[in-house]
C-alpha cells in the first residue's frame, strides 16, 4: 500500500484520535493520542491489509515540552513502513508496554526507561539494561544533563577568538 | 636433528666447556620474558586486531604467546578495546585473580585514556589506569599488529629489569 | 541417571551459573544468567550494557561528517555498512543525488567487507565448537581483504571511508586485477571450508535440528538478515528496498529450510558466494566519473525526520534521525541487528544444555557493541 492508501485507511478508522504528520519521505508518521496508543498497535499488528508485524525500533526522544515515543513498524508481507508517535507530558512520562504485541520490544523499553525516565506501566521485569546497577545520576539521554564523568566537548569557536 | 648432533663439537670449543656462568636472575627473567602467556580479554574493536596477530599472517606463536582463557593461567593482560564503568570492577577482579608477576598492556586510545570516548560519554572509564597499574601503552585506533607486537618486545624489556625481591613478595594471593 | 539418585535419596534442584562478561565464547562481554536444571537451561537472562559507549548522546554534539568516524564503532567487524547506514538516512534526509561511481564504489566495499565479517563468524563458531583450522583459514582469506581496503583507504578495521555525498578516496589501479583475483581463488576456498565443516559427523550431531526458529516466531522477536532467511524467510532488503544501485546486480537470496543451526551456518557460507557474484559484476561495470557529490562544509539539512535501514551482515541496521536544521542532529537513534537476536536468545536457549548454548549463540552471530552502541 502507499503513503497515501495507508493515511486514508487509518484516517477512516481511527479519525479523531490520530494526526497525520506532514512530510516529504515516503513513508507516513502518524501521531496517536496516549488512551488509544495500544488499541491502534493492536490494530496495526492484527488487520490484514496492514500487517505491520515487525518493531524494527522503539525509542524516546526529549523537547522542551514533551516527550515522544516513536515506534518504526514494517510489514514483511507487504513491504511498507510506518512510524508512530506518542506525546507525553514533561513531568509524568508514562505509557503502557507493547511487550504483549511484539515480544522484541521488551529492550527497546528498559533502554527508555533507564536513559530518559519514560514509565512503561505493565513492563514485564523493569531493570537496569545498560547502566551499572548503582546508578543514580538521573537519566543521561535528557538534553541538558550532566553527572560525574561527563566531560562536554569543549567549544572551539571560542578559543579562536 | 642435524643441529641437535653438532651442538657437543661446538660445546667444546668455549673456554671452560660445557658450563655457563650466569646470574639466576637473569635465567629466570629471560625464560619469562619469552614465554608470555596472554590472557584472552578482547572487549571491542582492539580485540579483533589481536585476534589477527594471534591469527595466521602476524603468528603471537613464534615470540612465545599463547592464549589462556583463565586468568590464573596468564601473566600478561591485554586490555584491547573500551572499559565502561560497568566492566572496570570486573577487571579488577580479573587483575586480582592473575598471579604475580603480571603485567598489563594497554591496547589503543580507548584503554589508554578514553580515546574517541572522551568526550560527551556518561559510562566511559577515561583510560584503564584508573583501576589497575599498566606497564606499556599503544596508540592507535585500532593499532596494526605489528604496533601490538612491538608493545610485547616492550614488555620484555620491562621483565629483563625485574629483580627476583621485586615480585617474590608475601603478598596472599586472592 | 535418576534412578541412582532416586536411590540416593538426593533431588534435582535448580542452581544458577553465571557465564560471566569474560569467558572465550561469549565473542564479547557478554554476561549470561542461566538458570539449571541438571544438565539443561531451564531459563536465561542476557546481563548487556558492558560496553555501553553512549553513542547515541556524542552524535547530539557531533556533526553529521563528524559522526561518520563513530558509525564504525558500532560494529567493528563490518564498518563499511555501517558507514553506508548513515550516509543512506543523511542522504535521504536532505536529498542529495550521489553519483554512479560512488554508488559502485560502495557497494564493492560493502560487499567486501560482508565477505570479512562472515570470515570472522565461521572463524569464532568453528573455534567455539571444536575446530582450530577454520579458524586460522578464515583469518588468512580476511587479510587478504584487509590488504585491499588498505589499498584504498589506509585502514585495516575502523575505515570512515564513506562520506555524505560519496565516498573519500578512488580506488588505485592495481585494486582491479587483486579483486578479481581474490575472488577467483575464495570460490575455491569456500568449498574447502565446507570440506571440513559442512558435512562432518560431529559438526552435523552438534547443530541439526537444533533450536529450530519458526517464521512467526523470529518476526515477532524482531529476527532479521541471515538468522531468518535460515527458517525460509524470503526477505533481502537489497532486493525488496534496492539502495545504492544494488538493483543492477544479479545475485541469489539463500534460504534455508529448517531454521536450525545448521540453516543458519550454511545460509551465511552461500552469501559469501554471492558476494564473490556481486563484486565481480560490479567491478566489470565500474563506471568512470565523480566520486563525491557536492556537499558544502557546513551541512545543514533542513529540519524534519528520516527512517533508512539497510542490509548489513548480522541483520538489518536502521535509523531514525531528528533533524532541527542545524549542523548537528537533534536526535539519533540507531536499531541494529543483534539487539534484536540477543533477546531471541531467551526464547531459542531453553531446553538444550550449555554445549547447545555455544553452537546456538555461535549462529545467532552476535556482536556486542550493536547490542550496547
Amino acid at each position: 500500500m502507499t503513503k497515501q492508501e495507508i493515511e486514508k485507511q487509518l484516517q477512516q478508522d481511527f479519525g479523531d484520535h490520530i494526526e497525520i504528520q506532514e512530510t516529504d519521505q515516503p513513508e507516513p508518521y502518524i501521531y496517536i493520542t496516549k488512551d488509544k496508543y495500544i488499541e491502534f498497535c493492536k490494530y496495526l499488528f492484527d488487520n490484514p491489509n496492514l500487517a505491520f508485524k515487525f518493531l524494527f525500533q522503539l525509542g524516546g526522544s526529549h523537547f522542551e515540552d514533551k516527550f515522544e515515543v516513536f515506534l518504526c513498524l514494517t510489514s514483511p508481507e507487504h513491504h511498507h513502513e510506518i512510524i508512530v508517535k506518542v506525546k507525553l507530558p514533561v513531568d509524568e512520562p508514562e505509557i503502557n508496554s507493547v511487550t504483549g504485541i511484539w515480544r522484541v520490544a521488551d529492550f527497546f523499553e528498559l533502554e527508555a526507561m533507564e536513559l530518559f525516565g519514560i514509565k512503561f506501566v505493565d513492563h514485564p521485569q523493569p531493570r537496569h539494561l545498560l547502566l551499572i546497577e548503582e546508578w543514580d545520576y538521573g537519566y543521561p539521554m535528557r538534553k541538558g544533563w550532566t553527572g560525574p564523568d561527563f566531560i562536554p566537548m569543549p567549544d572551539k569557536s571560542k578559543s579562536a577568538e | 636433528m642435524g643441529i641437535i648432533e653438532k651442538v657437543p663439537a661446538y660445546i667444546e670449543k668455549i673456554p671452560g666447556g660445557g658450563v655457563v656462568v650466569t646470574s639466576i636472575e637473569a635465567v629466570l627473567n629471560n625464560s619469562r620474558a619469552h614465554s608470555q602467556w596472554y590472557l584472552l580479554f578482547g572487549l571491542a574493536c582492539c580485540a579483533i586486531e589481536m585476534m589477527a596477530t594471534g591469527a595466521s599472517r602476524y603468528d603471537f606463536d613464534r615470540l612465545g604467546m599463547i592464549f589462556r582463557a583463565s586468568p590464573r593461567q596468564a601473566d600478561l593482560m591485554m586490555v584491547c578495546g573500551t572499559v565502561t564503568h560497568k566492566m572496570a570492577k570486573r577487571v579488577k577482579i580479573l587483575y586480582d585473580q592473575m598471579a604475580d608477576p603480571k603485567y598489563v598492556l594497554a591496547m589503543g586510545g580507548c584503554a589508554s585514556n578514553g580515546g574517541p570516548f572522551y568526550y560527551d560519554c556518561y559510562s566511559v572509564l577515561k583510560g584503564i589506569d584508573k583501576v589497575i597499574p599498566v606497564d606499556v601503552y599503544i596508540p592507535g585506533c585500532p593499532p596494526r599488529p605489528e604496533s601490538l607486537m612491538q608493545g610485547t618486545l616492550k614488555i620484555r624489556e620491562v621483565i629483563k629489569k625485574q629483580k627476583i625481591k621485586d615480585f617474590a613478595g608475601d603478598k596472599p594471593m586472592q | 541417571m535418576t534412578d541412582l539418585t532416586k536411590e540416593m535419596q538426593l533431588s534435582e534442584e535448580e542452581f544458577i551459573v553465571n557465564m560471566g562478561p569474560q569467558h572465550p565464547s561469549t565473542h564479547g562481554v557478554l554476561r549470561l544468567l542461566l538458570k539449571m536444571k541438571g544438565e539443561f537451561i531451564e531459563d536465561l537472562i542476557p546481563d548487556v550494557g558492558f560496553l555501553h559507549r553512549s553513542i547515541e548522546k556524542i552524535a547530539e554534539n557531533r556533526t553529521y561528517a563528524q559522526f561518520m568516524a563513530f558509525t564504525d564503532r558500532i560494529d567493528y567487524c563490518a564498518s563499511m555498512p555501517c558507514n553506508l547506514a548513515w550516509a543512506t538516512a543523511v542522504e535521504k534526509l536532505a536529498q542529495i543525488e550521489i553519483p554512479e561511481r560512488a554508488q559502485y564504489l560502495r557497494v564493492i566495499m560493502t560487499e567486501l567487507n560482508r565477505i570479512a565479517s562472515h570470515l570472522i563468524w565461521l572463524g569464532t563458531m568453528s573455534l567455539d565448537l571444536g575446530a582450530f583450522t577454520p579458524f586460522l583459514y578464515a583469518f588468512r582469506e580476511r587479510e587478504r581483504i584487509l590488504d585491499m581496503f588498505e589499498m584504498t583507504c589506509g585502514q585495516r578495521l575502523t575505515y570512515t571511508y564513506m562520506r555524505i555525498g560519496g565516498v573519500s578516496k578512488d580506488v588505485p589501479a592495481e585494486f582491479y586485477q587483486r579483486c578479481k583475483d581474490f575472488t577467483k581463488d575464495f570460490r575455491k576456498k569456500v568449498d574447502d571450508y565446507e570440506a571440513i565443516l559442512t558435512y562432518n559427523p560431529i559438526f552435523l550431531s552438534r547443530t541439526k535440528d537444533v533450536a529450530i526458529l519458526t517464521i512467526e516466531d523470529g518476526i515477532n522477536y524482531g529476527a532479521s538478515g541471515p538468522t531468518i532467511r535460515a527458517s525460509g524467510h524470503d526477505f533481502d532488503l537489497r532486493k525488496v528496498h534496492p539502495y545504492s544501485s544494488y538493483d543492477k546486480f544479479n545475485f541469489e537470496v539463500p534460504l534455508g529450510k529448517n531454521g536450525d543451526v545448521w540453516d543458519r551456518y550454511i545460509v551465511r557460507i552461500q552469501e559469501m558466494r554471492q558476494c564473490c557474484e556481486i563484486i565481480d559484476q560490479a567491478v566489470e561495470g565500474l563506471p568512470e566519473g565523480p566520486i563525491k557529490a557536492k556537499v558544502p562544509t557546513m551541512f545543514r539539512p533542513k529540519a524534519g525526520e528520516v527512517f533508512a535501514r539497510i542490509e548489513a551482515p548480522r541483520g538489518e541496521m536502521g535509523y531514525y534521525i531528528i533533524s532541527d536544521g542545524t549542523t548537528k542532529p537533534y536526535r539519533v537513534k540507531i536499531r541494529t541487528g543483534s539487539f534484536s537476536h540477543v533477546q531471541l536468545m531467551r526464547h531459542l536457549c531453553k531446553g538444550w544444555k550449555i554445549a547447545d548454548l555455544v553452537a546456538i549463540f555461535g549462529s545467532l552471530d552476535i556482536i556486542l557493541p550493536e547490542v550496547d552502541r
